[in-house]
């Protein structure tokens, strides 16, 4: 009896310590929370934290789907952990309905989930119809049945599951507004027409529709005239969607456009001029990637604000390039011209790029990372073709304002054996800033300084004034290399000098081969040289014959005669002397100036 | 009378900031204010924001001076739209690169002037930085402390054990 008593008596203790250490907890926990609203980021009021939480999905969901990830998503919900980090956070979770609206199609219990949690936010909504894949699709079913609050929806399946998805709508889409199908079929199954049957009243607020891989007839009804973006990837191996006609009355309807993108789906356009035009007056960037013949018909039969940044690629250009630069030369007409232009290479294609602002080489983009920040292209072309010729440059007026030009083409080497400098110069009489990279043949040397007969008038890019070559090889080691550069490079300065245009700034970059005696043969030509010192490749035999030779005493000697460019020839032999004393000090220690300072 | 094309601005502790009028009607406060005032030499008083912080909305104002004319077209407005262009450009992720404290004071000053372009981009700037990370990793970032309890802990786990599903 007594035992128990005492049993009893230490359990109730043992209870009242337990009671004590819940309450404390609570109070570290109470304090805990106290201590949160005393950071900066508590400063923030609910609503702004709601929309930065909203924010969170939303950005992971506006991020780049493609098909493949529609149907085994692998980033989705991790969002969610925002909801687990403290309390305060978890309430306003909880309380946003925006916060649960992005939906990416994985289980039954996920979808039931967000559903109840986004009330009656507008849903975005992205899922796979598959046929092998009865889960996601049964769910799909169930999310349609909310049609009327879906803003975005994003769908990867075959023709006939999509088809089908949509007949269970009954709801009007009074939301829609982004929209896109992806074909989940195989790349070499034939696809197959969607006929998509539109809820009643249609869709109202749509401003975004992508097709991706699917055939459309060109006289849907989603081609209405809310649309701002309008992006189509076909196939290649394309199927009629229409014809030309009925294509240019889709445009015609839809005369919001901003943007538009048509991949391999441009119909076969009737021969002969063109018969009419559609004006599209919002459009601020079209994108085409057609054959040479597709583009030029689509271009001949468009009226556009003068601003449009253009992407075209011509992916079967078994033809001259001629005639699109003339469809696309009547585009530009009434826009900006082109200030700055970069010509660029890629395995087989070339990529012409223009900028109507005049840019410094220093803000250049890079092309190839179109999100690096920078200012885009205003004109990006690509061209493919086996062996892309220059010649549509010399008579195009598309770069003929062009001040800085920056081309990156290796005319040794790679596809461009009949690339003409000639072609180019000609077509960009106003160049001030050439910069160009890789290696050359002396075809380029002689464009430089080129003229018709011995008239001053003519010659080649008479406004140059400064030259930056990087990565040009001047001189060669082997037979089998191309030709020395240096020594044609000497004749084409002079040459410009004797014409009155001299070239007043060089560069030298990472060129191979190019030792200090080279720098300062060019350095007697042109009053300001900048040469980083480096000797990238080929330093053995060639160097070090070359540094055998004592500058002080050879360059004097060498080239201490009169170029006929400036009538202060002794004050510039003396500049050069000082120069070759410094040189010893300067030694490839980052970027030489040479030069009248 | 002054330039009638500027305005002056007085930051809750004193300091004056003489702006133009085109830059400050960003604010939807200050455009309303304006209307209401009519032509005034009168001072503006911002009883709510402080230099340091009234000195980086101009700033950010006077950058985007001419983001709404870009901007116009059809149908842009809206939050979803807003939740849409979800781009924050290098230029505005250099403005948020400050001290915790300041980034949430230009986030909640442009609030309350009704800044809506710099609401919006200070939220995606924050939703960046949460976006990815653990539950430890974002209270690290905010020097926000678990006040769950262990129990707590496992109930939230279990509610959202859906988001784990694939």
């Amino acid at each position: 009896m007594q035992q128990a008593s005492s049993s009893e008596a230490r359990d109730h203790a043992r209870k009242a310590v337990d009671d004590q250490i819940e309450v404390h907890a609570r109070a570290i926990l109470d304090l805990k929370t106290r201590l949160n609203t005393l950071t900066p980021v508590a400063s923030l009021p609910p609503e702004l934290l709601s929309t930065i939480f909203a924010f969170v999905p939303a950005k992971s969901f506006t991020e780049h789907y493609n098909s493949s990830e529609i149907v085994r998503p692998y980033r989705v919900n991790t969002w969610v952990t925002v909801a687990h980090v403290c309390r305060h956070w978890r309430a306003i979770a909880l309380s946003s309905p925006r916060f649960w609206s992005y939906i990416t199609v994985t289980s039954k219990r996920a979808a039931d989930e967000m559903l109840a949690r986004s009330k009656k936010a507008p849903l975005h909504i992205v899922g796979p119809v598959s046929p092998y894949r009865d889960g996601p699709r049964k769910v799909m079913e169930e999310l349609m049945s909310e049609f009327s609050r879906i803003h975005t929806l994003r769908l990867a399946g075959s023709s006939q599951e999509i088809q089908d998805l949509f007949k269970m709508v009954t709801a009007p889409a009074s939301m829609l507004e982004s929209f896109k199908l992806s074909d989940m079929s195989s790349y070499y199954d034939e696809p197959e027409p969607v006929i998509l049957a539109l809820p009643a009243h249609g869709v109202p607020r749509l401003r975004n529709l992508e097709i991706d891989g699917f055939p459309f007839a060109w006289d849907h009804p989603l081609f209405c005239s809310t649309l701002t973006t309008l992006v189509i990837h076909g196939r290649i191996v394309s199927v009629p969607l229409g014809s030309f006609e009925t294509f240019l009355s889709a445009l015609e309807r839809m005369t919001n456009l901003q943007e538009l993108e048509l991949e391999h789906v441009i119909p076969q356009a009737p021969s002969g001029p063109p018969s009419c035009k559609v004006t599209l007056p919002h459009l601020s960037a079209l994108r085409i990637v057609a054959s040479n013949a597709e583009c030029r018909a689509l271009l001949l039969h468009l009226t556009l604000p003068p601003d449009v940044r253009y992407y075209i690629s011509d992916t079967r250009g078994a033809q001259e390039p001629a005639d699109l630069f003339i469809a696309l030369q009547n585009q530009l007409t009434s826009s900006s011209p082109m200030r700055t232009a970069c010509f660029d290479e890629w395995g087989e294609q070339v990529s012409l790029y223009g900028w109507r602002a005049a840019l410094k080489y220093t803000t250049y983009p890079n092309p190839r990372q179109p999100d690096s920040g920078k200012e885009p292209p205003d004109l990006q072309l690509e061209i493919v073709t086996r062996g892309p010729s220059s010649a549509p440059l010399r008579t195009s007026t598309i770069f003929t304002a062009v001040t800085y030009l920056d081309c990156r083409l290796d005319t040794v080497e790679g596809p461009l054996y009949h690339w003409r400098w000639m072609d180019v110069f000609a077509g960009m009489p106003n160049i001030r800033h050439l910069s160009v990279s890789r290696n050359q043949t002396t075809e380029f040397l002689e464009a430089l300084s080129h003229t018709d007969g011995d008239d001053p008038l003519t010659l080649a890019l008479p406004h140059l004034e400064v030259l930056k070559l990087t990565s040009v090889r001047l001189h060669s080691r082997k037979y089998s290399w191309p030709p020395e550069l240096l020594d044609a490079m000497v004749d084409a300065l002079i040459k410009r000098c004797h014409y009155g245009s001299p070239v007043q700034v060089l560069h030298i970059t990472s060129c191979p081969n190019t030792c200090q005696k080279d720098v300062q043969r060019l350095a007697e030509i042109v009053p300001e040289m900048h040469w980083d010192g480096t000797c990238p490749v080929d330093e053995d035999e060639y160097f070090e014959e070359s540094i055998e030779v004592d500058p002080e005493e050879e360059e004097v000697a060498d080239y201490n005669f009169d170029y006929g460019y400036d009538d202060d020839d002794d004050d510039d032999d003396v500049g050069a002397f000082e120069l070759e004393a410094d040189l010893g000090d300067l030694m490839f220690d980052g970027d030489l100036l040479f030069g009248w300072h | 009378m002054g330039d009638s094309n500027r305005l002056t601005l007085v930051a809750s502790d004193g300091g004056k900031f003489v702006v133009d009028k085109e830059v400050v009607q960003m604010s939807v406060l200050l455009k309303n204010m304006i209307e209401d005032l009519g032509e005034t030499d009168e001072s503006i008083p911002i009883p709510n924001v402080t230099s340091p912080v009234l000195t980086k909305v101009i700033e950010f104002c006077e950058n985007h001076r001419t983001d709404a004319a870009r901007t116009d077209g059809p149908n842009v407005d809206g939050d979803d739209a807003r939740m849409r262009t979800a781009v924050v450009s290098d230029w505005d992720r250099q403005f948020f690169d400050v001290d915790q404290d300041l980034m949430f004071e230009i986030i909640v000053a442009a609030n309350y002037l009704d800044i809506k372009s710099l609401v919006d981009v200070g939220c995606k700037v924050v939703a960046d930085m949460i976006k990815g990370k653990s539950p430890q990793e974002i209270r690290d970032l905010f020097d926000i402390v678990n006040d769950f309890s262990p129990e707590e802990e496992a109930a939230l786990r279990k509610e959202n054990e859906w988001a784990n599903d694939r």
